[in-house]
């Protein structure tokens, strides 16, 4: 009994696996559940049997490359707190999942709601070590007095930018391991209040 | 590790629980001021607010997305079917 259950999850995680590697190669829209199934060496049939419908994996990957960018976050702000590790952090996780994360942007108005909300479910975790971090700085006056939306959003949007015209900014490999560094140094100069 | 039932954040040292008390099995920003958890509308308005404040979204879709997020903690999946 527990050696069929250890199958039936390891089966599961085959699947999940083979979808991330489909969808992170051809994005989410374009990819049909034969190929994953195919990917994963199981029949099409199997790939319902464990995720019910295409909709339902699609979320489930969501969900796995949710966790493993929030985790990284958490963990990295054990140690540390300060905005560079948070925007470092965050650029890192990302960067590992680039390929997949930046056709989850992409294909974001064409995927079910749910996938949408999950999403601002991730923004929202990032978002709250963003809050933690940018309270100590305002207090201690060492940043623009900007509202937490904005100074998000213009992060957000930067590094969206980026992703979604990769084939101008890094047609040959990662954008973020190109770019990394110069996005972090700018965008805290811009916070930064003037101290002369 | 221990994750918050109410709202899902991990929580690693004592200072992430409600007054300190590591045997709670939900987090500081999930407690009310007396340390006990605050049910689900409170914790709707909350978060539904921290995406405003932090997302700058539409409230509508902020609530919309908070009730989808709370849908799936273990604290709150009876709330919504
Ligand atoms: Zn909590």
């Amino acid at each position: 009994m527990k050696k069929r259950e250890q199958q039936r999850q390891q089966t599961r995680a085959t699947i999940l696996s083979a979808a991330e590697h489909i969808y992170a190669s051809n994005g989410f829209v374009q990819s049909s559940t034969q190929l994953i199934a195919k990917e994963a060496g199981v029949a099409h049939g199997t790939v319902f049997l464990h995720f019910q419908s295409q909709e339902k994996l699609i979320l489930a990957v969501i969900n796995v490359l949710g966790t493993d960018i929030t985790t990284r976050i958490h963990e990295s702000a054990k140690q540390s707190h300060s905005l560079a590790d948070v925007l470092r952090t965050h650029l890192t996780a990302i960067e590992i999942h680039e390929s997949i994360y930046s056709h989850l942007i992409m294909d974001m108005p064409q995927l079910p709601k749910e996938a949408q909300q999950t999403v601002i479910g991730i923004q929202s975790i990032i978002a709250h070590h963003f809050d933690q971090v940018l309270n100590q700085l305002k207090k201690e006056k060492q940043m623009k007095d900007l509202p937490i939306s904005f100074i998000f959003n213009t992060w957000i949007g930067l590094i969206h930018y980026y992703l979604t015209n990769c084939g101008l900014f890094a047609p040959h490999g990662s954008v973020l391991a190109i770019y990394k560094d110069e996005l972090i140094l700018n965008f805290l100069k811009l916070l930064e209040v003037d101290k002369s | 590790m221990k994750k918050c039932i109410a709202c899902g954040m991990p929580m690693k040292s004592p200072e992430d629980y409600p007054l300190g008390d590591t045997t709670k099995n939900y987090c500081k920003y999930c407690a009310k001021p007396d340390g006990s958890m605050q049910n689900y509308e409170e914790k709707l308005t909350s978060m539904t607010e921290f995406v405003v404040k932090t997302q700058g979204l539409d409230r509508q879709v902020a609530e919309e997305s908070a009730a989808y997020m709370l849908s799936k903690l273990p604290a709150w999946k009876k709330e919504r079917s």
